[in-house]
């Protein structure tokens, strides 16, 4: 889904991402693309009814790229560029998500637990030479604000519902569900250091710094370790555990010290008492 | 008219003005003048160059009028100068006439000192969108008598900064974000509740309204074609139309799908004694 393929001439070509579609042309050294977006909401509650097409006849549910006879009613970008192979590739966005957990967590002093969200990509199409083709949203996202009303940060909403793992603990049954292709799976780990309880309600990642991995037609992130410091900061950094799980199809947009990205992007726990 | 001719009414003779010295001095004399312009434009261009990333537009165009106005200064200090002229008088005389034209520039000076307050409590700054005295629209520039503004249907208003400073000035674009009120009816016959949930999943799925801070429900209050519900959204300022149009829609179809009346004012008649026929 992912990999660089050769389109035919004048072929219609989609990918089909839970109720997102991409389309593609090539003629000659004109390519034409189009993204069909439907809203995150939409997809976190109720996924779009399936679209009649290769995909569908007894494959997975999403994929790509499959040729179609026709192409999509939607407004084109057209690019000429010289190039024989093309690849869909995710990239994160540059404003930051801004979790909202629908449901209340408290972390004891002392404990550590991981949680597993679905961060929505853009998409891009990458030539041969390793240039870019258009960025599309294929889930639209309403803005969200974190910080005070004077001053803050515009991010971009993801509201879900976030189901703690502890230690040693099997992963449940319902986290175990079919990925999705176009979410990429991200796990935060939280430390709680601190002296008092960690209620989480909201959480900022700074997706851009983390790297994109594609296998077996799911995509994944780097991880991100949350430190609930004993004074009472927070301490945000990227993680690699284990080894990279499938191809690195983006790379972060900055590395090393930077990396410790979200100091003040994690008003997650309002209730640190006593401190 | 013949230049000639003009020279000799004044009592100038061109060729005593065109000999060797006199012709010395004056290419000398300009060109210190253009020396002078040249310097404060490069002065200029390396304050701007300074400025642009660390000042505020409105301080970079103070900056920049004031380096223009101390060259065109300059440059005439030293005509007079060089021109012989004596510049004590000149100032013992600019000192009366101050006097005077200060009594008769009262307005302007108090808008030149209203300016210089307005720079220095920074109410807004260019291109924030402000409002005074039923005047709407977007800070082009503050000077030291006026502050111009663009108002949204394209006119130019020029507003004296005395008038500013003694009234209130409202600036719609200081902070990134805002809250969009609106007050809407529901009608006595309909379910308050369905209204509000309906009402809550409208804004919900409109993506300009901010997921964070939360909307705003507030029952506002009663009338006679129903209960105002005040419904506060909050949005970017970049938004603002595009929210307000996708709202107004989105709350139409909600309320249209849920089958909800459009407020009607009611009036109950009683009649009171018999009535003859």
């Amino acid at each position: 889904m992912w990999d660089f393929f050769e389109p035919a001439e004048r072929t219609w070509y989609r990918w089909e991402l839970d109720g997102a579609s991409v389309w593609l042309h090539k003629s000659g050294d004109e390519w034409r693309a189009a993204v069909d977006s439907i809203g995150f909401r939409q997809l976190a509650s109720a996924p779009k009814p399936v679209r009649s097409g290769p995909s569908r006849r007894g494959g997975p549910a999403t994929g790509g790229p499959f040729p179609t006879p026709k192409g999509p009613d939607l407004p084109l970008l057209i690019t000429v560029a010289r190039s024989r192979r093309i690849a869909l590739r995710p990239v994160m966005p540059l404003p930051p998500f801004l979790i909202a957990a629908n449901n209340e967590v408290a972390v004891m002093r002392g404990q550590e637990t991981s949680f597993i969200v679905d961060l929505p990509v853009f998409l891009r199409f990458e030539l041969e030479s390793g240039e870019f083709i258009g960025e599309w949203r294929p889930f639209a996202l309403s803005n969200t604000w974190f910080g005070d009303k004077e001053d803050g940060l515009l991010c971009l909403s993801i509201p879900t519902a976030l189901d703690p793992i502890c230690r040693d603990e099997e992963m449940d049954a319902s986290l175990a569900r079919p990925r999705p292709g176009s979410l990429a799976r991200c796990t935060i780990r939280l430390r709680n250091d601190t002296k008092s309880t960690l209620d989480l309600r909201l959480l900022v990642v700074h997706a851009e710094l983390l790297a994109v991995y594609g296998g077996a037609g799911v995509l994944s992130t780097d991880g991100i370790l949350v430190d609930g410091l004993p004074d009472g900061g927070l301490r945000t950094s990227v993680i690699h555990e284990g080894p990279p799980p499938g191809t690195r199809l983006l790379s972060p947009a900055r590395m090393g010290q930077s990396e410790f990205f979200m100091r003040r992007g994690a008003n997650f726990l309002r209730a640190i008492t006593g401190l | 008219m013949d230049p000639t001719k003009l020279l000799d009414g004044l009592g100038i003779d061109l060729s005593t003005l065109l000999s060797g010295k006199n012709l010395t001095s004056l290419i000398s004399t300009l060109g210190i003048l253009v020396l002078v312009l040249v310097a404060f434009a490069a002065l200029g261009f390396a304050l701007r160059r300074l400025l642009k990333a660390r000042a505020t537009a409105q301080t970079q165009m103070l900056i920049q009028k004031g380096v223009r106005y101390a060259a065109f200064i300059v440059a005439g200090l030293i005509l007079f100068d060089r021109l012989g002229i004596d510049l004590t008088a000149l100032f013992g005389a600019a000192g009366i006439a101050g006097i005077a034209v200060g009594f008769a520039a009262q307005t302007s000076i108090s808008n030149v000192i209203s300016g210089l307050f307005l720079v220095s409590e920074k109410p807004f700054a260019i291109g924030d969108v402000i409002e005074v005295g039923g005047a709407t629209g977007t800070v082009r520039s503050v000077d030291l008598l006026s502050v111009k503004i663009q108002t949204f249907d394209n006119r130019f208003i020029r507003i004296p900064n005395e008038t500013i400073i003694k009234s209130s000035v409202v600036n719609l674009t200081r902070y990134p974000i805002r809250r969009m009120d609106l007050t809407l009816t529901i009608s006595w016959d309909d379910d308050l509740d369905e209204a509000i949930a309906a009402l809550r999943k409208t804004a919900r799925e409109n993506l300009y309204v901010l997921d964070n801070p939360e909307t705003l429900v507030l029952i506002d209050g009663f009338t006679d074609k129903g209960v105002t519900v005040l419904l506060g959204l909050w949005f970017l300022q970049s938004d603002f139309l595009d929210l307000r149009n996708s709202m107004m829609r989105g709350i139409r179809a909600a309320f249209r799908a849920s089958g909800f009346h459009p407020p009607a004012g009611r009036l109950v008649v009683e009649s009171k004694g018999k009535t003859k026929t």
